[in-house]
């Protein structure tokens, strides 16, 4: 650790993070906005009270601060620290630094640390020091002393995540930046992932702390089970934040290791879908076991099974996705005619997976009901709709891909459709509660067979239907995740095999 | 006996439709100017970035003091330094920062960075400019810029990819200067250019590649002996110069292949022994030479060899 913290890189960026002026500008921006607040809170108090004397409004002042301060820190420690090492790790693949930076005789973990530590020189300091006072704050409130270290516990945990997902994407996307030679669009990338990820946990949390701040203590010791553990809510998602931090750390430090590699290796991946899958079953655990052991036998199974299916079709797409790839790529080097060609690739791809898997799902209506009474297989036919939209997205992906090296730009337009296809009739279907709207795409078919058959045959409570599909839909996105990094990968090398060919016959 | 600093064995790069870089032996021994030269696409570019252990092989070994460069990349990227085409340096730093980054990031120690940054910059000639930032740089300055990050983290061999592409004239000539004084210090480099006059002067060493493979690869002498499998030696006499023909003559292996007074063009079969043998029996018959010399084969000459060796064989391949 401290051969880490020794670091190049840090004291690289001391040079440009710590200039006079830079330092000067920074904090002239953040006592600005630190005094308005204040400013703000106090003449609030003054005006709806006529005084301002007591301690009774001391307090008040520091209620109406802390949502402003928190909002504060999320801007410097989840945003901007998120955004400064990817804004740097663009600004090199832009300007063609980036071999320097890949050259150097550091490790992957030191260069992580580097950029995490040495581009957030400025606002790792602010951040920390607008937690204080926000700390300050919230005792000054009332809160409890507890209460104020879980939320300032999950409100950094929360940012760690951030950061090193932020440089989990840039360093995955490097080698397309570098190709692209576009500064614009991984600041763009990186920043809208980032704006996402704020929004969808970063929102309702701020909303939340903001709109219940009179039930802070209540919310910070909202229990949750996992597995038959009664844990604070809040301490349980800064502890999975923390293990979601240090993947993210050691896949972002796998890649700035080695550029060309996956971001996880195929034991990295198996154990973390298997880390995931347990934190999937740890949170449904409780509720299996009140609903009796059938719940629970018929949970495991589906453990196993989800996890067996996403080993291999993970490692499987893999594969897949680079035989198809670099098959077209040969293809292209033999130079068929263009229906020839996607006819050949139409042959090797998914298709065929996809077949079988829609077969399968027929299966409940061709075989036996006596069949379905073995758990295994009612296990597997539980997951065909699910495998079926995973083949279905895989297909998607391919004949994205396809259009993309055949047809230039048309590919767009095949992106388009497809991202319709999966979205429009999902979203009327739930908005109109029309079942055969949902039908319509692959989400809705996937789910409504998953939904439909554990209500007919498994004969469980609503509870255990709920668990299920939250934990298929986690799965899903988990995997699908997985499967789009595979292909991504195989599909730039197949793109830098082009150029380079297409470079050759120019030359 | 000098050290060997890389070794590569069986070294491809090779992609689903095109064989890149195929199956390349090379030896680089310390002190040795190597002048990588080859046609457009023959791989110099792609054999540079796996030295530099910036691109990884398909397949085949790289060593680097006798060290696994893939199992070992860290201590390869120690030793060696890469300069590639094109390249831009951290213009957010000044000229002084930049140099303290990289010699900090290749271990040199504390006490010793002052020095070496300035050393490297006299060396390049850049030193009062140590206070500007690098993007402020005209594209020469910044080549030699390139190459002052190569000084300062001493590293023991230097991989520089056409370092004198799209520089002016003047720039050229100020980079040339900076190589020949490196190369006089027995600095360790392997250089591609397509400029072969600049490889000319100072380069001992000459791998010259094609359609991926290493086509020919030796000192400059012996690479041209292979070529033509003749050494041409230059004379002038004092007098006597009637005499030199029929001396000629009687040595089997030589022949006047120009004469011009008392100068005279020699091809000779042989090496530098048959050089020796051509002195001594000129030397032995009363004449006085004044200067005696192997032709210096220029690089140009050697590349435009062996591509026309290389389109000749192709032509055939493609002959029914």
């Amino acid at each position: 650790m401290s051969k880490s913290l020794h670091n190049p890189l840090i004291r690289r960026y001391a040079f440009t993070q710590l200039r006079k002026w830079n330092i000067i500008s920074v904090l002239g921006i953040y006592f600005a906005i630190m005094a308005m607040i204040n400013c703000f809170c106090i003449l609030y108090v003054y005006r709806t009270q006529g005084s301002f004397s007591s301690i009774g409004d001391a307090r008040a002042v520091a209620e109406l601060a802390i949502p402003w301060l928190a909002g504060l820190s999320a801007l410097v420690f989840w945003l901007l620290a998120s955004n400064a090492p990817s804004a740097v790790l663009a600004n090199q693949a832009a300007t063609g630094t980036q071999c320097f930076f890949d050259l150097l005789p550091l490790t992957g973990k030191q260069k992580a640390i580097g950029l995490l530590i040495g581009t957030n020189l400025v606002f790792y300091p602010l951040s920390a020091l607008t937690l204080l006072i926000a700390a300050q704050y919230a005792l000054v409130s009332g809160m409890s002393f507890k209460t104020m270290l879980t939320f300032l516990t999950f409100t950094v945990t929360t940012g760690l995540f951030l950061n090193t997902a932020a440089l989990l994407v840039t360093t995955s996307s490097l080698e397309r930046i570098t190709k692209l030679k576009v500064k614009r669009s991984n600041n763009l990338g990186s920043g809208m992932g980032l704006v996402v990820l704020i929004l969808i946990i970063g929102g309702p949390m701020l909303a939340g702390a903001a709109s219940s701040f009179q039930s802070a203590d209540k919310l910070a010791t909202f229990p949750i089970y996992f597995f038959s553990h009664k844990l604070p809510l809040l301490n349980l998602a800064a502890l999975l934040l923390l293990v979601l931090s240090v993947w993210c750390f050691l896949g972002a430090a796998r890649k700035l290791g080695n550029p060309t590699v996956p971001v996880f290796s195929k034991q990295g991946a198996l154990l973390f879908l298997g880390m995931f899958q347990t934190v999937a079953l740890g949170l449904c655990w409780n509720k299996m076991l009140l609903d009796g052991i059938s719940s629970r036998t018929f949970f495991i199974v589906q453990f196993l099974i989800s996890a067996a299916m996403v080993f291999m079709l993970g490692v499987g797409a893999s594969r897949r996705s680079k035989d198809i790839f670099e098959g077209i790529d040969a293809l292209s080097a033999e130079n068929p005619a263009p229906s020839q060609r996607i006819w050949k690739t139409a042959v090797k791809s998914n298709a065929i997976l996809f077949a079988l898997l829609a077969v399968l799902n027929l299966a409940p209506n061709i075989l036996l009901w006596a069949w379905m009474e073995y758990p295994l297989l009612k296990g597997i036919l539980l997951f065909a709709g699910f495998a079926t939209f995973f083949s279905w997205t895989a297909l998607a992906w391919e004949l994205f891909s396809l259009f993309k090296t055949e047809y230039g730009h048309k590919h767009y337009v095949v992106g388009l459709a497809i991202a319709l296809y999966l979205i429009v009739p999902f979203v009327a279907g739930v908005i109109s509660n029309d079942p055969f709207l949902l039908s319509l795409n692959p989400f809705g078919y996937a789910f409504g067979t998953v939904v439909e058959r554990l209500s007919k045959h498994a004969s469980q409570e609503s509870i255990a239907i709920q668990a299920l599909a939250a934990t298929t839909l986690a799965t899903t996105a988990l995997l699908w995740i997985v499967c789009w990094k595979y292909a991504s990968y195989w599909r730039s090398r197949t793109v830098t095999t082009a150029d380079s060919a297409a470079k050759g016959r120019a030359q | 006996m000098p050290r060997t600093v890389i070794t590569t064995r069986d070294l491809r790069k090779r992609y689903p439709a095109v064989t890149a870089v195929d199956s390349v032996d090379l030896i680089v021994e310390e002190g040795e100017i190597l002048g990588l030269v080859g046609p457009n696409g023959a791989g110099k570019t792609t054999l540079l970035k796996m030295l530099s252990t910036l691109l990884e092989p398909t397949n085949g070994s790289i060593e680097v003091f006798g060290e696994d460069a893939r199992v070992n990349p860290l201590a390869a990227r120690r030793a060696i330094g890469y300069l590639p085409d094109f390249f831009n340096l951290y213009g957010d730093l000044l000229l002084w920062e930049m140099l303290h980054f990289f010699a900090d990031a290749y271990g040199a120690h504390r006490h010793d960075i002052k020095r070496r940054i300035g050393e490297a910059l006299n060396y390049v000639g850049l030193y009062p400019k140590r206070n500007d930032f690098a993007r402020n740089l005209s594209r020469g300055m910044s080549q030699r810029l390139g190459v002052a990050t190569l000084l300062v983290r001493d590293s023991a061999v230097l991989l520089l990819d056409e370092p004198a592409s799209g520089l002016d004239p003047r720039a050229r000539i100020e980079l040339r200067k900076i190589l020949k004084k490196l190369a006089k210090e027995g600095k360790t480099i392997v250089i591609s250019s397509h400029i072969l006059t600049e490889l000319d002067d100072f380069c001992t060493h000459i791998a010259v590649m094609g359609e991926g493979k290493l086509k020919l690869h030796g000192d400059i002498a012996s690479v041209h002996r292979e070529l033509k499998g003749k050494t041409v030696a230059k004379i002038r006499v004092l007098d006597k110069e009637r005499k030199v023909p029929g001396i000629v003559k009687r040595i089997k292996t030589a022949e006047i292949s120009a004469a011009e007074g008392k100068s005279f063009e020699i091809t000779l079969d042989g090496g530098e022994k048959d050089v020796a043998d051509l002195n001594k029996a000129l030397v032995s018959a009363g004449i006085d030479v004044v200067e005696l010399g192997e032709e210096k084969t220029s690089m140009e000459d050697i590349f435009m060899d062996i591509t026309q060796e290389m389109d000749e064989d192709a032509a055939e391949g493609v002959r029914p």
